[in-house]
């Protein structure tokens, strides 16, 4: 199979190999990321922005459990955006990531971010946590219309946010004058 | 009068001051271009200022798609060392590049490999960039800053459906990024063995809140390999290339983009001629003049939520005066695309096509066409279905292209996918398609003559007068068919770990053979001619596995890894195994160390009958960014052996060797 030619590179090649896993353990510094990560990483530093403005009643975040449960559907390759926000503190409390799919029981979510699921889905995760105080957020098309609770949208190249008062009331969450005074209203 | 003069002048240079100043926030701003932010300890009105892109969407609809897919992505081009795009295609899975000399590749996907690759089809921004003249990619003509290349997805398999003819055994298609991506200026200047000089710069710029442009140029001097006899091979070659990029947002639903290129080169190349005339072959010392350019516009409007339409058009202009041949072709294009759900589970796109192109060549004794001069027009019209059969989970893709052209007339080329997705981290996926190579302009009206065997010499040509070998195109020359069964399977085992497999088999027939004639007197008493011609009666099949992996092992470090089996029964010109190891690591936070194993089997060229060894070879690249807008990076490219053949030109050219090399860079941000 291999001509001697390549052959004599073939044990050199071993070599660099060998050299290719060392520093793939040892390598240290910045994380190079794909461009569209950046997106992810915006919106989820957004997300830990909405929990800060979010009050939740008394009788959920009462309970022993010290963390906000924030639970992310949608495709694996968005989940190394979230972990910039993992355990980080919203109020005295700790946000705690958990990636989930549609299918999963969505019971111990404080805060249910639905990325680009399609209208039919993302409806029915809204149903299964309809009336519970569950932070619904979205990133499709009227998806605050539809009942979500806060929807991302691109203008001219920046995010901004759509906040559905009436659904927000609904779920029993109370959301901040500050927060509401950025987004865009949805009746 | 003074103290005005003065005041707009002081005016000018504030509004300067602070137009560079908003690029410099607006670059900074721009998400992608500042990795490692620390998002968190931002505030509200802080991230709603942040330029971000719903790049995202693109990527996730290819990750879903159900074709064999790869991009190269604008970190792995930087990450590479590579130079020029032929050499970032080394590490995709199913794709075959080769040097052939210092400046020209064979580059196929899924075999019938050569400098005349035929069934392949290259886009750049939408931009069609094989010719007509042999269906081929000159590649040594067509380039970019690579630093502004966004990614090039390369789509192995059938894509004739939704992009069209030659699109037999595979797509790559360059997509540069938008202005706005590219704000501020960039330079790259550098030098070393074989790229001995080269100096590249961009500019881009916002000029109103909704509308970017930028402008680059690049130059490079490349120098000569050698002959596998030892000799200077006499194929150097330099470009100079400049070029614009402008992309404006009109409201929240028109985007324009107006972009163009041009470029001019030399191109060194050295000849073994047959003459019809003693000594009957000549060496011929090329310095071939090559230039061209373009300039596309394209308007999308987003209709409604799950609706848009975009129409693109774009004129190219070429040129080559070499040795071999003189062309210039001019070609105009207007395509027309429009997508839209019907009814939650139909996602259709269809869309139409017209292309024109006129070419003039000068005739050589050598190689000739007949008409010297021609114009050709193809119309064509596509649609195709994507229907969720099972939300989320199953989708089936029905659609066909139809075209009709001057050579073969009217040709269908339907396709059918299935994919399936039980979880959203595994994609089992499913097609069977048919496509077809349409005839190029050579396939129709070419005349060469291959060699000449001088009179009298041997028991080939006894006769006092020379032979002439020729090969001919014809007129009745039709489609190569094709019929490609593809599966294929992705998968995310853990959130830093990807796996991609494909297989397929491929059914061709109708391909290209060459029939010979009896000698011809017609030409005596100058020479005597034995004729061969084209004719579609070769057929045969291909299969395949194709693996490409990625792991991102830890967060400074990621190893990439493609493998491609090839076997086919009628041709020997792509290798049976290629694998292709990089490894990627952040050293410190400014040093990168990146390194690039590949290994080639042997192949064997098929007109010449030609062996060529398999070979293992190695780069490494390695970066240091002493400040944040400042990066010098070292490149080592084939360091294994000091020289090593990939190709061999199919006529004319002698066995060329690509040799070791290093070079060095100094890249400047502002």
């Amino acid at each position: 199979m291999f001509s001697r030619k390549t052959a004599n590179s073939l044990s050199l090649s071993i070599l660099f190999t060998a050299v290719m896993l060392v520093l793939t353990w040892l390598g240290r510094g910045e994380a190079a990321q794909a461009d569209n990560m950046a997106a992810y990483e915006v919106k989820a530093a957004f997300i830990m922005n909405f929990a800060r403005f979010t009050i939740w009643p008394d009788a959920v975040m009462s309970t022993a459990d010290n963390t906000v449960d924030l639970c992310v559907v949608g495709d694996q390759s968005l989940q190394p955006a979230f972990q910039s926000i993992q355990g980080k503190s919203i109020d005295s409390r700790t946000l705690d990531v958990n990636f989930r799919n549609q299918d999963d029981n969505l019971d111990e979510c404080d805060i249910l971010f639905i990325a680009g699921a399609d209208q039919e889905s993302a409806a029915e995760m809204l149903a299964e946590v309809q009336g519970r105080p569950v932070l619904t957020i979205g990133e499709e098309k009227d998806f605050a219309e539809q009942g979500g609770n806060i929807n991302f949208i691109i203008i001219d190249g920046k995010l901004r946010f759509e906040i559905n008062q009436a659904s927000t009331r609904q779920q029993g969450l109370r959301l901040s004058s500050r927060l509401l005074g950025l987004a865009i209203l949805i009746e | 009068m003074i103290l005005q003069r003065k005041k707009h002048y002081l005016r000018f240079k504030a509004f300067l001051a602070f137009s560079l100043a908003t690029c410099i926030l607006a670059s900074g701003n721009t998400a992608s271009a500042l990795q490692g932010i620390d998002f968190t300890k931002m505030s509200i009105e802080e991230l709603m200022e942040i330029k971000v892109t719903s790049v995202s969407k693109k990527a996730q609809s290819l990750s879903s798609s159900a074709a064999a897919v790869f991009v190269i992505t604008n970190q792995d081009l930087k990450r590479s060392g590579v130079t020029n795009i032929p050499d970032a295609l080394r590490m995709v899975p199913g794709v075959h590049v080769a040097s052939i000399d210092s400046n020209k590749w064979a580059v196929t996907c899924r075999g019938f490999n050569g400098r005349f690759a035929d069934k392949l089809l290259v886009l750049i921004d939408g931009r069609q960039v094989y010719t007509p003249t042999f269906s081929g990619v000159y590649w040594e003509v067509k380039d970019l800053m690579l630093d502004d290349v966004d990614r090039i997805e390369v789509i192995r398999g059938p894509g004739a459906t939704l992009w069209g003819a030659n699109a037999v055994n595979g797509v790559i298609n360059i997509i540069s990024k938008s202005a706005d991506k590219t704000l501020g200026g960039l330079v790259n200047v550098g030098g070393g063995t074989h790229e001995r000089s080269f100096a590249e710069g961009r500019y881009g710029m916002a000029i109103s809140e909704n509308t970017s442009m930028r402008v680059y140029g690049k130059y490079f001097d490349r120098n000569e390999y050698e002959f596998s006899t030892g000799d200077n091979a006499g194929d150097k070659w330099d470009m100079l290339r400049g070029g614009f990029h402008l992309d404006s947002l009109v409201g929240n639903d028109d985007n324009f983009s107006f972009h163009g290129d041009v470029y001019t080169g030399d191109i060194d190349q050295t000849f073994d001629l047959p003459s019809l005339s003693a000594p009957y072959l000549t060496t011929v010392e090329d310095s071939g003049n090559v230039s061209g350019g373009n300039l596309t516009g394209r308007w999308e409007r987003t209709l409604g939520e799950n609706s848009s339409f975009s129409i693109q058009a774009y004129y190219d202009y070429t040129l080559r005066e070499e040795a071999l041949e003189d062309e210039t072709r001019d070609s105009f294009n207007l395509d027309f695309q429009h997508r839209f759900a019907l009814g939650g589970r139909h996602d259709i796109v269809w869309g139409l096509r017209c292309y024109y192109t006129t070419d003039d060549f000068t005739l050589h004794e050598t190689i000739s066409l007949d008409p010297s001069s021609r114009s050709d027009d193809l119309y064509s019209a596509f649609l195709q279905d994507e229907i969720m059969l099972i939300p989320q989970k199953l989708w089936l893709t029905l659609g066909s292209k139809f075209e009709h052209n001057n050579y073969s007339g009217y040709e269908i080329q339907p396709s059918a996918r299935l994919l399936w997705s039980p979880r959203p981290e595994h994609k089992v996926w499913a097609a069977v398609s048919r496509a077809v190579k349409t005839p190029s302009r050579a396939d129709s009206d070419i005349r060469i003559i291959i060699s000449v065997i001088p009179p009298a010499t041997s028991l080939e040509n006894p006769s006092p007068y020379p032979l002439a070998i020729t090969f001919s195109g014809s007129p009745d020359y039709y489609s190569e068919e094709m019929v490609a069964y593809e599966l294929g399977y992705r998968l995310l085992p853990a959130p830093s770990l990807s796996l991609d497999f494909a297989v397929y088999y491929n059914d061709y027939d109708d391909l290209r053979d060459i029939e010979y004639g009896s000698v011809s007197t017609g030409n005596m008493p100058a020479y005597l001619e034995l004729p061969a011609r084209f004719v579609n009666k070769n057929s045969g099949h291909t299969y395949g596995a194709e693996l490409a992996a990625a792991w991102q092992a830890t967060k400074q470090s990621k190893l990439q890894l493609s493998y491609t089996f090839h076997y086919s029964d009628i041709d020997e010109s792509s290798p049976k195994h290629q694998v292709s190891l990089r490894s990627e690591t952040n050293l410190t936070e400014n040093i990168d160390l990146d390194i690039w194993l590949r290994y080639v089997d042997n192949i064997k060229v098929a007109t010449l009958n030609y062996d060529v060894d398999d070979y293992i070879t190695l780069d490494i690249h390695l970066a240091w960014r002493p400040a944040d807008n400042l990066e010098v990076s070292l490149v080592g490219r084939n360091l294994l052996d000091s020289h090593n053949m990939q190709y061999v030109y199919e006529s004319y050219v002698r066995p060329t060797e690509v040799e070791r090399s290093a070079y060095g860079k100094i890249t400047y941000r502002f």
